[in-house]
């Protein structure tokens, strides 16, 4: 059988995506299906004096309405995710009892619906049931609202930040080794400097939905999820259903990024008003509504105190993250756990700070904790090589180092200079003149910028079933998701890998919580562990039939000690030479077909992480264990073009070379890598989230003013995936690489931009009118 | 403390917007009989709403319409092709794109009234009978131009358009007539080679 991973295998599920009979969740219409839609608040923090769904009701085809005052069972959602109305529920996941969030103390969630208070603009405060998507959306805009308003604040206030958990337990919020001032008393160049990232909405191209059925005291729910079995635990202890009497079903997801990690108002409501109605209801969010009835990447300030010698070597290392988070959770999206991991330092400082302000609550999107603060690290390392008149490439090999900067514990692999020689040729680094302005093309201002990337490799357990049939078919079933990301194929490949088996006779079935238990499909995590459980099925099954086929009076293998018995690519090999492939040993059973479990569990997951996990939350091992540091590395190169009087800003070429470990699928991974890479285009030039600080709102609430990069933004983009063998991670040596490419590159292309025009940009996201007057 | 009374936010509001649409369609060329006889947003009992007929994949199909239902909802909602996506129900990302009487639209943008009459290819009708793929179809196959899949019926019916156009002469041509989709995943580069190799492969 032919190899099939770290190969470029086309998806499984393209024949599918390109006929448009891969079916997301809103493709499902449940017979006597109804449609429901979100009225908003339009004020963000008050009360409500009183509604008037009078019009709305009277609107033909509208078959109900439901407020905080009739929509009954959704109050018993009350406190369940007290973590917030929104997959930001996760943190904090040590603390967390493991059974339920909700008396969680740290945290009080709020959901909307709950009762007249409003705590932010665009809070569902009504939901309308009506025969026609057109109807119950009219319904929604009939409905007048009136509200006594109080003061409100969107933007958050920098100085008035706190830390969560202080005190007694920090959970490694604050961090010190060695004598930060010592070594900022002995430095030859010190950089001092803020960088500001802003609100940014994932805006995944499927609009959030949720479609809910109750057929007596069973309920099934169709919508878009990264994460089933969280959706699953949350609904089943919400309405007081045993697990095994929900249904989530969420096959195809259109693109997630983080937004569709947890258990969300606008779900819950659908399935209260569709208990209420008595009928199945769809709800698709409307792209404006979507900015507010999830949640987002909130805004941050990244301050950092950079010393070092003469040689460039880091003396001092301080990094103080203040991120936005709402009024009624503690988001924390832990970016100087990521920033401290980075360069070899004897003193360092960091803090996790938060600071509050009235909007839904943030969340996860894509590299949560790592796009704002290596914009701020990487940007802040090339001032200080420019300070030091160094290569900016040369300062990051100086600091490199291959154990952990604060644990103390080596990196079970790091690749972080192989990346930047790879990528330093295939760019051609060399050819940069390091003056400021001194390379030009008539009239556009050239400038070549670097960055390093990283991701933690998070590892969580995780089960999978193989089926396999002697026929020469198997079935791959587990809780896992495909949001894009290619699962549905390498999961095939490491079955077809392992059994010897063609790809396209190895069916796997995902996104149902029924199945077995596979983690979130949120920090890169699913290839790495959900893969490892099928991997694992895999050699439980080529060891049963092995058993089977020795103790049998006939056959190739009959007679030997099974525990001798290996299997190599689908074949099973005795020690003397004798073999069978794997499908014929099966087919001489009597059964004919096998099914087994495999698990995944890594000797660094605790017990809790564990059940955590198995119980819909995130227990992850890592990225740093008693004897580890686990991180996927890489370097992106770009070149940017500003032109010299209209200070337009173009990016012809994006380089980037990463090692992540095992790469299962050359072609997906590079698409992965890419999409990363072209988001931080995006985060670098066009991604805002305007706000409207007088009325205390989210402004540009659609995909037109909210800029994504589009394909006319997108020039050459070159994808480097490094070999790199690591035995500690897990059996398949996959580290993840949904989110590296994106780290690095907002801070290359800023870093560019001051190469070309001299102009140091420490605001996201870069604009022509920031280079107005100075370049 | 103050005191106000206000209709909930929903970003566009739906009124405005079909007038903006009905507008668009008469400059389609497209019949618009029967909007005339309704207000939008009046609502219309179910047994007084209109039929329209729409060739679509090459069938005829006969079907009532709410007024103020909009050719994607037609689509998918009346005649179940769920293949055409919806990503903003305002215009702005292209996963509705279909082909009106030949021409790439965004099909959120029409209201199915207007479409009365039209010819209309989606995603559904572009494979053979027989089952085998349009070569745009295997182009993004191929190429992996996606990754989640959501706004690639309109990606892949925009691309036929494009070069059908005459706007696929080089990359840069392609890029900028492609522009109108957006792709959350970032598969453009690989869009961009699916549509150079079906060029190719026509002029070939």
């Amino acid at each position: 059988m032919a190899q099939t991973i770290n190969t470029a295998v086309t998806r499984t599920d393209a024949p599918r995506k390109v006929t448009g009979t891969a079916t997301y969740a809103a493709d499902v219409m449940p017979a006597g299906m109804l449609h429901g839609a979100l009225a908003t608040s339009s004020v963000a923090v008050g009360t409500l004096t009183g509604m008037d769904i009078s019009k709305a009701k009277a609107e033909p085809g509208v078959l109900a309405v439901f407020t905080h005052d009739t929509l009954p069972d959704y109050k018993s959602v009350k406190g369940f995710y007290s973590g917030g109305p929104g997959s930001a529920s996760f943190w904090p996941m040590d603390t967390a009892p493991v059974r339920s969030y909700a008396d969680n103390p740290s945290s009080a969630s709020y959901w909307p619906m709950e009762d007249v208070r409003i705590r932010y603009a665009g809070q569902p405060i009504a939901y309308v049931v009506a025969q026609s998507a057109a109807a119950a959306r009219r319904g929604a805009q009939l409905i007048e609202a009136t509200y006594d308003v109080s003061e409100s604040h969107i933007a958050m206030d920098p100085e008035q930040s706190f830390v969560v958990g202080a005190g007694e337990d920090s959970k490694g919020m604050v961090v010190t080794k060695g004598d930060l001032a010592r070594g900022l008393s002995s430095v030859a160049q010190i950089v001092e400097a803020e960088y500001i990232t802003p609100f940014q909405h994932h805006n995944p191209l499927e609009m959030f939905s949720a479609t809910a059925e109750w057929r007596g005291d069973r309920l099934t729910v169709w919508m878009p999820s990264q994460s089933v079995r969280t959706l699953r635990a949350g609904i089943a202890q919400a309405y007081g259903l045993a697990e095994t009497s929900v249904r989530v079903i969420s096959p195809f997801v259109g693109g997630a990024f983080g937004s569709k990690a947890g258990v969300t108002p606008y779900a819950m409501l659908t399935i209260a008003a569709a208990k209420a109605v008595g009928a199945p209801v769809r709800l698709i969010v409307t792209r404006p509504q979507m900015y507010t009835v999830a949640t987002f990447r909130p805004e941050s300030v990244q301050r950092f105190r950079l010393g070092a010698d003469a040689a460039g070597r880091l003396t001092a290392f301080e990094h103080i993250e203040i991120a936005q988070t709402s009024q009624f959770d503690q988001v924390v999206n832990a970016g100087t756990h990521i920033t401290r991991a980075m360069y070899a330092c004897p003193n360092i400082h960091t803090e996790q700070r938060l600071s509050r302000s009235d909007t839904n609550s943030g969340g996860f999107m894509r590299a949560p904790n790592e796009m704002q603060t290596f914009f701020g690290l990487e940007s802040a390392m090339d001032e200080l090589a420019i300070k030091l008149g160094m290569d900016p490439v040369a300062l990051r090999r100086v600091n490199d180092t291959d154990r952990h900067p604060v644990e103390d514990v080596p990196f079970s692999s790091r690749s972080l200079m192989q990346s930047y020689a790879a990528v330093a040729d295939s760019f051609g680094w060399a050819d940069r003149t390091p003056e400021v302005g001194s390379m030009t093309d008539g009239d556009w201002l050239v400038g070549y910028g670097c960055a390093t990337a990283t991701y933690p490799t998070n590892i969580l357990a995780s089960n999978a079933r193989v089926r396999m049939q002697g026929t020469g078919q198997a079935y791959i079933e587990l809780a896992a998701h495909d949001v894009g990301t290619g699962t549905y194929t390498i999961m095939a490949q490491i079955a077809a890998a392992r059994l010897g088996l063609p790809v396209g006779a190895c069916d796997v079935v995902m996104g149902e919580a029924d199945l077995p238990v596979a983690p979130i499909s949120g920090g890169s995590t699913t290839a790495a562990s959900a893969g490892s459980a099928v991997h694992d099925a895999c050699l439980k099954i080529g060891r049963q039939i092995a058993a089977q086929v020795s103790a049998m009076s006939e056959g190739p293998l009959s007679g030997v000690d099974p525990a001798g018995i290996t299997l190599e690519n689908g074949v099973l090999k005795a020690p003397d030479g004798r073999s069978q492939p794997l499908v014929e040993a099966l087919a001489s059973t009597p059964a004919g077909e096998i099914e087994v479990i495999g698990e995944f569990r890594h000797k660094a997951m605790t017990d809790k992480m564990i059940m955590t996990t198995f119980k819909g939350g995130y227990g992850s091992a890592g990225p740093v264990t008693p004897e580890m540091a686990m991180f996927a590395f890489g370097a992106e190169m770009v070149e940017v073009r500003v032109h010299r009087w209209t200070h337009e800003i173009r990016v012809p070429r994006l380089h980037g070379a990463f090692a992540a470990g095992t790469i299962l699928n050359r072609k997906t991974a590079h698409s992965q890598l890419m999409g990363g890479m072209i988001w931080g285009i995006g985060s670098a030039l066009h991604e805002v989230t305007e706000i409207d600080k007088p009325r205390a709102r989210f402004l540009n609430t659609n995909i037109a003013e909210y800029l994504l990069s589009v394909n006319a933004d997108v020039r050459e983009i070159r994808v480097e995936m490094l070999e790199e063998r690591d035995d500690y991670v897990n059996p398949l040596g996959v580290k993840g690489i949904g989110e590296l490419g994106i780290v690095g590159t907002a801070a290359a292309i800023a870093n560019a931009v001051h190469h070309a025009t001299g102009t140091r940009l420490r605001r996201l996201p870069i604009r022509m009118s920031d280079l107005v007057g100075k370049a | 403390m103050t005191s106000k009374t206000s209709p909930p936010c929903d970003g566009l509001s739906r009124r405005n917007f079909l007038r903006t649409t009905g507008a668009a369609g008469a400059a389609l060329g497209v019949g618009i009989r029967h909007a005339a006889a309704h207000q939008p947003g009046s609502g219309v009992p179910p047994d007084a709403q209109p039929k329209i007929e729409l060739t679509v994949n090459g069938r005829l199909r006969t079907l009532t319409v709410e007024p103020r239902t909009t050719l994607v909802e037609a689509l998918r909602d009346t005649l179940g092709l769920t293949g055409t996506k919806i990503g903003c129900n305002q215009g702005q990302c292209g996963a509705c794109t279909v082909l009106l009487n030949g021409d790439r639209v965004n099909s959120c943008l029409i209201l199915a009234l207007s479409a009365n009459g039209a010819e209309i290819t989606t995603i559904e009708g572009l494979a053979n009978p027989d089952g085998s793929l349009h070569p745009m179809q295997t182009a993004f196959a191929e190429q992996d131009a996606f990754q989640c899949g959501y706004c690639t019926p309109g990606q892949i019916l925009s691309a036929i358009a494009c070069i059908d156009e005459g706007h696929a002469g080089s990359a840069d041509e392609i890029r900028e007539y492609m522009s109108g989709n957006l792709c959350r995943c970032g598969a453009y580069p690989n869009i961009v080679a699916a549509v150079e190799s079906v060029r190719d492969s026509k002029e070939g």
